[in-house]
């Protein structure tokens, strides 16, 4: 099968929920045409569209400055950064926002700590869901950026240190231009991630048009399927646009050496307090609620045999199978995504742009509405599919739909970050196709495809409307017992299974990503420079998510 | 090929054969309870949380031997659920929190009518005048304030007066939880449309808060970020449990006032396991009076069969005052929201 055909029908599932949507909505046009026209839906679009710009941006800047610091410079602990920066991913965003409002609201943690004299930051609105959003969602940045900075030449940065720069200076001139890609393509997640988020605008009472289509799904169910109709043409115009945008002008120059590693001197204290600080808002003060609540409920204890205070291997079962389906979630993304990446990535056009805009673009659904379709489709397929109902497979088929997106830019980045001069190389030396694979391309791609990989697996963990609906009976994930415990308000219970969730993500992160990756950086450069004495630079495709 | 890269292709496949693995017993398991139509094992979607539902299957699979499996979710969501499953879903009992999804899905023919026998245990208000769904437990919609910030003298003596001067910028709501939208339902059949629409202006022209929960509200009560909540009766056990000490305190509304609407949880039979044995025997479980105990002691819900004991220090059902109500015209969900949304109250 040619290339072409294989990106097409592995890009098939990731177009099911759009034309389920407009399946649903031919069924009733009228509904679609009073959504359209009706005033009342513009403002939440609007403020969705702020929403998803603002925390974009935010978290572009602050991922991209920490990816730098973590990658480029001569910080102490840098794989533990590596981890930690990573970790606000899991966390839930109806967690985030619990624990934050928790924290900060009048009354709340920190003003008990602090004393009510202390100002704190407001926690509801506009104000409150940016600050909760942004923090837990930075790391969509941070990960593809860290990476591909692993993989950057440094020539050009060399040149304009010996030329006398400032680090800071050189970061802004010359490292953010060529991770640019990486970069839009991260930001564009945040802003996909953010439209599509309903935890957190719901509890912090930010009206968007995600509340929308949630408030009406019962009420008028019409209107719901119309405006997520909605969601997703504004999601896929501001697909279409990123793509255009990074494109103009973006000439990734490519020299394969080991990447420079900045030092800080004096700035290094600088640089580690903000980075203390971003871990502190985003991990460190949610993590402290949850521990004060744990503690909290098992000293006050409660005689509720199925709490997991008073029996703790409840925790087992949801453990194993939140490990289970991420990992797998995360092995099978790659394994689909990479073909598409190669496709679109080599050989770019308008239907390389369509596929990877349909991967994208499902993202930006609401979870509710991935896992309708696909109990749509799935009942309406004669037997076999039938039969997949409600089982592993399925799920981890929505889970694949809904986050190939968070593997596909990642990938693309490492996949365009081959120089084709490199396989040339390889081709004249007498390799064949899957030795040029296995011993040049997948260990520079490798990093790319592990932080990829990484931001599957994390999204996965916490994902909770399909795994609630497309699950197999009895089938509980750590994110479903955090959630099923804070909907009755039994915090204590939520915390510790949130708690454990964090815990198993670090695992996996370290394991799974960030030491490989760390260690594999040290491969390429070796791999580099054995493989191409020569500094050339090579033009590399263009590259976004 | 080198010995790392060795190493890394094959964790690979033996992560990947172990996934598989794992998928493939999950999916054996789940093609068995597919299978269930035989009795063996009954499937029910809950939307009341497995923390306070699960101890009540439990005991009914030790009663009667009968297997359940349980998806837990959220109400409306498992409605939606069982809409798009239409008759193919594999659900056989389908319990709400509300009367709200039953009525969405009776309205599309997707529920069975429920034994007579059945039905005739619960008083009328608390079921479907067609008998395709029943009440379960009952909550009653509640005043809950901050005693540091509110003197008994300050109450109002009708939910209508939250809207007066003197409680501006004092009153929180949840106007997107499915009970405060029964509530309003309720208060537009019971007091009128325009009754109820200035209302809901009233609340915000005089600052009302919205907030996205109840359980939301019980804690702001508590902490004294504002004074008096509209919630339901078992948020205030809730914020006794987490602190004794809560400066908090919950008033009903006398007489038959709207704002103490009785409201029921509901359970239902989706039209293809229509009478089903071990869902109807499921379903008069919860209703007898062994079933009924587990819920008052769990969740400090009322039992809605006459004669169950009452939780401790709670007024039991025939004390109670609140407005005669039958729950099965909370039907007009639409222009519930239409008037929730056009007050502008969000949430």
């Amino acid at each position: 099968m040619s290339t072409t055909a294989l990106a097409v029908v592995l890009a098939v599932p990731f177009a099911l929920p759009f034309i389920y949507l407009i399946v649903r909505n031919a069924g009733d046009l009228s509904g679609l045409w009073a959504a359209l026209t009706d005033g009342d839906t513009i403002a939440p679009a609007f403020r969705s569209l702020l929403l998803g710009t603002s925390v974009a941006i935010t978290a572009g800047i602050l991922g991209t400055g920490a990816a730098w610091m973590v990658a480029r410079t001569d910080l102490w602990g840098r794989r533990s950064w590596a981890l930690l920066l990573c970790l606000p991913l899991v966390m839930p965003s109806f967690v985030g926002a619990v624990a934050l409002i928790a924290a900060f609201s009048p009354g709340g943690l920190l003003s008990q700590l602090l004393g009510n004299s202390v100002p704190l930051p407001s926690v509801s609105g506009f104000w409150g869901a940016y600050g909760v959003l942004t923090l837990l969602t930075y790391p969509y940045v941070f990960l593809p950026v860290m990476a591909r900075l692993r993989t950057m030449p440094p020539a050009t940065e060399e040149s304009a240190r010996l030329l006398g720069r400032r680090p800071f200076a050189v970061f802004l001139t010359v490292v953010v231009p060529q991770a640019r890609a990486a970069i839009a393509a991260g930001a564009l997640l945040v802003f996909l991630y953010v439209i599509s988020d309903f935890g957190a605008v719901q509890l912090l009472r930010y009206d968007t048009l995600t509340r929308m289509i949630y408030a009406n799904r019962l009420l008028d169910p019409s209107v719901s399927v119309a405006l997520s109709l909605v969601l997703g043409v504004m999601a896929v115009a501001v697909v279409a646009f990123e793509r255009r945008a990074s494109r103009v002008g973006l000439r990734e120059t490519q020299r394969l050496r080991t990447p420079l590693t900045v030092p800080l001197g004096r700035l290094k204290a600088l640089a580690i307090t903000l980075l203390g600080l971003l871990v502190t808002l985003s991990l460190i003060v949610p993590i402290g609620v949850l521990l004060f609540w744990a503690i909290r409920g098992a000293v006050q204890g409660n005689d509720r045999s199925n709490s997991v205070i008073n029996d703790p291997s409840l925790i087992l079962g949801p453990l194993g199978s939140t490990a289970g389906v991420s990992i797998a979630t995360a092995i099978v993304a790659v394994l689909v995504v990479l073909p598409i990446a190669y496709r679109t990535v080599r050989r770019p056009g308008r239907l390389g742009e369509a596929i990877a805009g349909t991967v994208v673009g499902g993202f930006a659904l609401p979870g509710l509405v991935t896992a309708l379709a696909f109990v749509f489709w799935t009942l309406n397929s004669p037997g076999p599919v039938g039969a997949l109902y409600q089982t592993l497979p399925l799920l981890i088929l929505a889970y694949l739909v809904h986050h190939g997106a968070l593997a596909l830019g990642a990938t693309q980045t490492a996949v365009a970050a081959i120089p084709p001069r490199l396989e040339d190389a390889a081709r004249s030396l007498g390799s064949n196709r899957a030795r040029r694979f296995t011993s040049v391309e997948w260990p520079l791609m490798w990093p790319g495809i592990a932080a990829g990989a990484g931001l599957v697996l994390l999204s996965t963990m916490k994902e909770l409307p399909a795994t609630l609906l497309l699950s197999p009976p009895g089938f509980s994930t750590l994110a479903t017992r955090v959630w099923s415990a804070a909907e009755v308000a039994l915090y204590e219970d939520a915390a510790v299974y949130a708690l454990v969730l964090v815990a198993l993500s670090a695992i996996l992160t370290w394991f799974l990503v960030v030491r490989p990756a760390l260690r594999s950086w040290d491969r390429v450069a070796s791999v580099q420079d054995e493989t191409q004495p020569e500094p050339v630079p090579v033009p590399a495709e263009p590259v976004a998510g | 090929m080198s010995a790392r890269l060795r190493a890394a292709i094959g964790a690979v496949i033996v992560s990947l054969v172990a996934v598989f693995a794992f998928a493939g017993c999950g999916s054996s398991s789940s093609t068995s309870t597919s299978a269930s139509g035989d009795g063996s094992s009954l499937v029910v979607y809950s939307g009341r949380s497995e923390e306070y539902v699960g101890p009540a299957l439990a005991a009914f699979t030790k009663k009667t031997g009968v297997k359940v499996d349980v998806r837990y979710g959220d109400s409306v969501d498992l409605g939606l659920l069982i809409g798009e499953e239409g008759d193919k879903t594999p659900a056989q009992v389908y319990l709400a929190q509300s009367p709200g999804p039953m009525v969405y899905l009776d309205q599309s023919k997707l529920l069975s009518t429920l034994p007579q026998a059945t039905l005739d245990k619960v008083p009328a208000t608390f079921r479907a005048t067609d008998g395709t769904w029943v009440g379960v437990t009952g909550r009653q919609r509640v005043l809950i304030y901050n005693t540091d910030l509110v003197k008994p003298g300050d109450l109002p003596k009708s939910v209508f007066d939250l809207v007066k001067p003197q409680y501006e910028g004092k009153v929180a709501v949840a106007p997107t939880n499915a009970s405060f939208q029964d509530f309003v339902t309720a208060m537009t059949q019971l007091s009128g449309e325009q009754k109820t629409k200035d209302w809901l202006d009233g609340l915000v022209a005089n600052g009302a808060k919205a907030y996205a929960k109840n359980d939301a509200i019980a804690d702001a009560v508590a902490r004294g970020e504002i004074a008096y909540g509209l919630v339901n009766h078992y948020y205030f056990n809730e914020i006794i449990e987490k602190d004794p000490n809560a400066p908090v305190k919950v008033y009903r509304f006398p007489g038959t006032d709207p704002g103490s609407l009785f409201l029921v949880s509901t359970a239902a039979i989706p039209a293809p396991a229509a009478n089903n044995a071990d869902a109807i025997a499921l379903i008069n479980y919860m209703l007898s009076p062994a079933g009924q105990a587990v819920f008052v002691a769990e969740e400090g819900e009322y039992p809605v069969v006459p004669g169950v004991k009452q939780a401790t220090g709670q007024p039991s059902l025939s004390e109670l005052a609140y407005p005669s109500y039958d729950l099965s015209k909370l039907t007009d969900l639409k222009q519930t929201a239409k008037l929730i949304q056009g007050s502008g109250i969000g949430g």
